[in-house]
């Protein structure tokens, strides 16, 4: 352990005088060849530096799904019998002057179809539209069947055509799907492919969504003809991608109010500058690796660079001010350094130590981006560790500090500004190490947590608006996906049931009986607002095959008649059933994607399930937008607590590694956990669902909380094991590390605040709920820290606490 | 002792497997076997034939659900139904006293004015009157005899299409390929009656309707025939329209109007003997219909149209303001109507002066 002893540490003036022999191996060997150290983190800044021009931003849609639910198993499994149930983009073409039946409008909408159709990506065999002839009507006559395409083979955009199409839309059943209510839009719907089939690359959405914004929004809407409104997965991330220039500028913006913070606190231009450089380097270091690891840059982990930029400036801003201190003393720049990394680098690796392993065991939840997130987080904070613990200082030892800074950091520091506010607050601080305070603390804490906790209970799963929740309300994202909401009967959130039978299986009665039981349940379940299987086809064409007599709207025991509904359905391009009709999907159109309605229809599907799978027939789960997001909600809601667990274990060890006294552990463990609660209060209250985006928040939020205890209470226990009464223990603790803990809470809280004018909410939210921890961890430390120890951490009259090293 | 021991033991694992493999492979439960799920829908629900029964109304539909109002349709319950098939006709001959018939050749029957149901017949039960009632086919030796025995197999699986009692006792159920049963003691006995009619081809019947003098049925292919008292048997009147027949509505001054496919609509004030052509100016198939106080035909369209008959002119005018949903049915309490389809029921005025 570090000791504080100053006996140990002399003022140096002269660097000759100082032995370069002491200090641990580590130590010497840095500081003896500083140049070397500066020359290397060059050379790696300079080859991350160029790959990280080279990291891809993108997100792709499986890389957001849990692979190893079974859900998602199921999915994947029987994917390629499955179509139109994939990742599909909707694009809405309205007639702001009219209905879709106008020549013009049919001709514009040709060429928006045309333009879509011939985009790199589509899986154009599946797509629909009133252009596509996968879209067709049918009707009964005294012959029997007639029908064909909706649009007329013979469409030449005369009033006699345009007429046929009329009659066609009304008799084909696609007023609600394909076609609004109000008939005043269309809609095509674009199956997408995951791989990009020019690169062989996974596609880009991000490249995709901007080709769409331009070569159809901008080209096709710019005379008025037409509005086009544009939804669906891709086209989400897409606008995220496009919002990220922004994000990025709201980092910079928080980087710079924690510059400005600092300087204001230091008054050393040099050292601030240092402590930014250093932490910049090491998101440089991180983007870099990110790329030379293959890996891409997504919207869910864009957080992450600033999280290691704010861990960074937390660690540099503690190594600033105790060369700082030191160089006041008189203590030459390189011995000052030196001094500094023999106290603080083991409290700052075991920290960093913590925060890496706390990142990196979210590489334990089963979905990609969060893996992704959590090695990228463990390499930056890995990287802060060269960075800020060893780079810095020895930065510093070259460049030190302004000496009027230093002169000023000693003032504070020998307590000779008792009676101005930095003083009043250290004795206001102090005195929470007094029982009284101490008690009052503890009382109003355990209040505040139990409340939070018992709003905590009421925290929600997934998203709990719809549309996406990732956007703001306003933006274009969802407007659009509230005018088709309005206006179409059928939604784009879809969770699909997959029926699995033997080849030719859905031809049996008792199939097709079960099937069309499971659609009849599913469509009384709350949040379902219509559903679609084999089943009706099969009960449509009977009728059908009855001049349409309502009365043979049926599912018939005699197979002479399914055969027939099945081959006909056969007949069309249909994707309500495979080729062997062996998959067949019961789809259920969910009135939202909320972690309530997902829940409902699951369970239903369960229950169903287990009651009426055989041996040769399964209903399995899910398939579709909404079935791949039940399966998250259900990865995400067990993740978070698994989450919280392996971080906890993995800090409640290191600390124990460090403080070697389960009582430490507990005081250092014990703000964390009610800032927690806290926090998943604060998110009750705001209204922001666990999800995908937001899982990481709070695991990487207790990660940077650790550092300020650590950063406190190692200092003051040492100072304890030398017999100082816990009191002036924790007033040097203060002074040492406590300010900058501080100093770096406020600086971090007040520039992730700024992210609530983000124009992503997404972004919004988790600067809300990172300035809430970094405050609050803040407070914690500072209030909680000496309030415990009074309790928990008095000093012994002797050396009788252990293991003084 | 050894020997003995560890045999049981084996045996129980076998059983325990057998009952888990067994527990894990449910077997399918027949609709007809298996009484209707509770609808949370209620008059949501698909539903396809509806009737009066007294003050109440009781309507039948997909899966079995079996709804009735007592208060002219504002309000909807489910009664408890003893099958999960697909119910197409509904009649209350008294208040009390109600058939359902629906397919697989279901009829059930409500002593309480359509609160409960019991299932008085199956189509496997219609197989055994048709056998009892033909004798045994001769090893398939004629084209005949191959028919018969088509028919037997198929008569499970054949759907009844129609229901009519003239009283509490006597009463017939129509269905696909001639199929008629009729009873004499209010359902406790049915008897295969497909004899009993002059359709060669097997034609299926979809609608039967009968007044105090007369008994109609219509069917594919334009079939229309009338029950001629003196020898019991239904014979073919003469048809106007080859195509199918899906209802017939008989007013209380014994004028017919019969309707089917795209839209066609005849009217006959003579028993049938004679037929004008009533302009309905619809495409669509017309469904289901009934008729006002006054004797004007009300009809609906499979696309949503609600036709009413003009007073004097043999043509239909819209009725305005309904929403354009398939519907299947329809039954007239008061001045309003109450609509079936495969959305549900729905409520709707009659046009003021209109009953």
């Amino acid at each position: 352990m570090a000791s504080m002893d100053s006996t140990k540490m002399p003022v140096v003036e002269n660097p000759a005088d100082f032995d370069r022999r002491s200090g641990n191996t580590l130590e010497r060997l840095i500081f003896n060849y500083r140049l070397w150290v500066v020359a290397i983190c060059l050379a790696l800044t300079a080859l991350l530096g160029w790959q990280t021009t080279r990291l891809q931003i993108n997100a792709s849609f499986e890389r957001m799904i849990p692979l190893s639910h079974p859900f998602i198993k199921n999915y994947l499994a029987n994917k390629s019998e499955l179509k139109g149930l994939g990742n599909t983009l909707r694009i809405v073409v309205e007639n702001p002057r009219g209905d879709v039946f106008d020549a013009k409008y049919l001709q514009r909408l040709s060429e928006i179809n045309d333009a879509l159709f011939l985009t790199r990506g589509v899986d154009r065999a599946w797509m629909k539209s009133l252009w596509t002839p996968l879209v067709q009507w049918t009707e009964v006559t005294e012959d029997g069947f007639s029908g064909g395409p909706v649009m007329p083979p013979d469409y030449d955009g005369s009033d006699d055509s345009v007429q046929k199409l009329r009659i066609n839309v009304g008799r084909s059943g696609i007023i609600g799907a394909l076609v609004a209510s109000d008939l005043k839009s269309s809609m095509i719907v674009l199956p997408l492919l995951d791989v990009d089939p020019e690169t062989g690359r996974p596609l880009s959405y991000g490249d995709f969504s901007a080709r769409v914004e331009r070569d159809i929004r901008g080209k096709f809407e710019a005379d008025g003809t037409v509005k086009i409104h544009i939804v669906g997965f891709a086209k989400l991330v897409g606008d995220l991608i496009a919002g990220l220039r922004k994000v990025m500028a709201f980092f910079a913006i928080a980087a710079l109010i924690a510059a400005g913070i600092i300087y204001c606190y230091t008054r050393c231009p040099r050292s601030t500058a240092l402590v930014m450089l250093c932490s910049l380097v090491a998101v440089v270091w991180q983007l870099g690796s990110l790329n030379l690891l293959g890996l891409e840059l997504d919207p869910y982990s864009i957080l992450v660079p600033f999280l290691v930029f704010a861990i960074g400036v937390s660690h540099g801003a503690q190594k600033m001010n105790g060369i700082m201190q030191d160089i006041g003393r008189g203590t030459h720049r390189y011995v000052a350094a030196r001094y500094t990394f023999r106290r603080l680098f083991l409290a700052g690796l075991t920290a960093l130590a913590a925060d890496a392993v706390g990142f990196g065991v979210l590489a334990v939840i089963d979905i990609p981006v969060i893996r992704n997130l959590a090695i990228a987080a463990s390499i930056g904070v890995a990287g802060l560790v060269v960075t800020n613990l060893l780079l810095l200082p020895v930065l510093l030892s070259f460049v030190g500090v302004a000496p009027k800074a230093a002169h000023r950091a000693l003032r504070a520091d020998s307590g000779k500004t008792v009676g101005d506010f930095s003083g009043r607050l250290l004795a206001f601080l102090g005195r929470f190490t007094e029982r009284r305070w101490a008690t009052a603390a503890l009382v109003i804490t355990a209040v505040i947590t139990v409340l939070g906790f018992v709003v905590s209970q009421k925290l929600k799963i997934g998203d709990l608006d719809s549309g996406a929740p990732e956007l703001r309300q306003d933006s274009r994202y969802n407007r659009d996906n509230r005018y088709i909401n309005e206006h179409y009967g059928l939604s784009s959130d879809v969770l699909a049931v997959i029926v699995k039978t033997d080849a030719d299986g859905c031809t049996q009665y008792p199939t097709m009986v079960e099937t069309d039981r499971l659609g009849w349940l599913l469509r009384q379940t709350p949040g379902v607002q219509a559903v679609a299987s084999l089943a009706d086809r099969v009960r449509l064409y009977t009728s059908g095959g009855f001049e349409g007599s309502p009365k043979w709207f049926t599912i018939s025991n005699d197979p002479n008649l399914i055969n027939p509904a099945i081959a006909a359905e056969a007949a069309l391009t249909t994707d309500l059933m495979n080729a062997d009709c062996s998959v067949f999907p019961v789809v259920a159109y969910l009135q939202d994607h909320k972690a309530e309605t997902l829940k409902g229809v699951v369970e239903t599907v369960r229950a169903f399930a287990k009651a009426h799978d055989t041996a040769n027939l399964k209903f399995m789960l899910a398939a579709g937008s909404a079935g791949i997001e039940a399966a998250t909600n259900i990865v995400v809601e067990r993740a978070n607590r698994q989450m919280l667990v392996y971080v906890y274990g993995a800090i409640v060890l290191l600390c124990f590694i460090t403080f070697r006294s389960w009582r430490a552990v507990v005081v250092a463990i014990v703000p964390l956990l009610v800032t927690t609660v806290l926090c998943e209060a604060l998110m009750v209250a705001l209204g922001i669902g666990v999800k995908v985006a937001t899982l990481p928040v709070i695991a990487l939020g207790v990660g940077i909380g650790v550092d300020y205890a650590l950063y406190l209470l190692s200092v003051q226990l040492a100072i304890q094991r030398q017999g100082v009464a816990l009191a002036p223990a924790y007033q040097h603790a203060l002074r040492f590390t406590g300010k900058v803990v501080a100093l770096v809470g406020i600086t971090l809280a007040s520039g992730v605040a700024t992210w609530a004018w983000s124009p992503i909410k997404f972004q919004a939210d988790t600067g809300l709920l990172l300035a809430f921890m970094f405050l609050w961890n803040m407070l914690g430390a500072l209030i909680l820290i000496p309030a415990l120890s009074h309790f928990l951490l008095p000093t012994r009259s002797t050396a009788a606490v252990g293991a003084v090293s | 002792m050894i020997c003995l021991q560890r045999w049981p033991t084996a045996r129980i694992l076998s059983a325990l497997i057998s009952f888990l493999v067994s527990s894990a492979a449910l077997s399918f439960e027949p609709p007809v076997d298996t009484p209707a799920a509770v609808s949370t829908l209620g008059p949501a629900s698909p539903m396809v034939g509806i009737a009066g029964a007294g003050d109440h109304l009781v309507a039948v539909g997909l899966r079995g659900v079996i709804l009735y109002s007592p208060d002219d349709g504002r309000n909807w319950q489910q009664s408890r139904s003893p099958v999960s098939v697909d119910l197409v006709a509904v009649t209350f001959p008294t208040p009390e006293l109600g058939w359902a018939v629906g397919h697989q050749g279901v009829i059930l029957h409500s002593v309480d004015g359509g609160r409960s149901w019991k299932r008085q017949l199956s189509g496997k039960q219609i197989k055994d009157l048709f056998l009892a009632s033909t004798p045994a086919p001769q090893a398939a030796s004629t084209e005949g005899d191959a028919d018969q025995a088509w028919l037997a197999e198929s008569l499970p699986t054949l759907p009844l299409m129609d229901v009519w009692f003239q009283d509490a006792r006597t009463g017939y159920a129509i269905g696909a390929f001639n199929l008629l049963l009729r009873t004499d003691d209010g359902g406790e006995h049915w008897a295969y009656a497909s004899a009993q009619i002059d359709n060669p081809d097997k034609l299926h019947l979809y609608s039967i309707r009968g007044d105090a003098h007369d008994l109609y049925i219509a069917g594919e292919r334009g079939l229309v025939l009338r029950l001629d008292p003196a020898d019991g048997r239904f014979k073919a009147l003469p048809s106007p329209y080859r195509g199918t027949f899906f209802g017939i509505a008989l007013n209380k001054t014994g004028v017919l109007t019969i309707f089917g496919m795209r839209g066609n609509a005849y009217r006959s004030r003579d028993r049938g003997q004679t037929w004008e052509a009533e302009r309905t100016k619809v495409q669509a198939g017309l469904v289901g219909g009934s008729n006002l106080e006054d004797g004007r035909a009300i009809l609906v369209s499979q696309t949503g149209q609600v036709l009413i008959e003009s007073p004097d002119t043999a043509q239909f005018q819209n009725l305005e303001g309904v929403l354009p949903l398939p519907y299947a049915s329809l039954v007239i309490t008061g001045n309003q109507i109450v609509l079936a389809g495969m959305a549900g029921l729905r409520l709707h005025a009659l046009p003021a002066g209109v009953r």
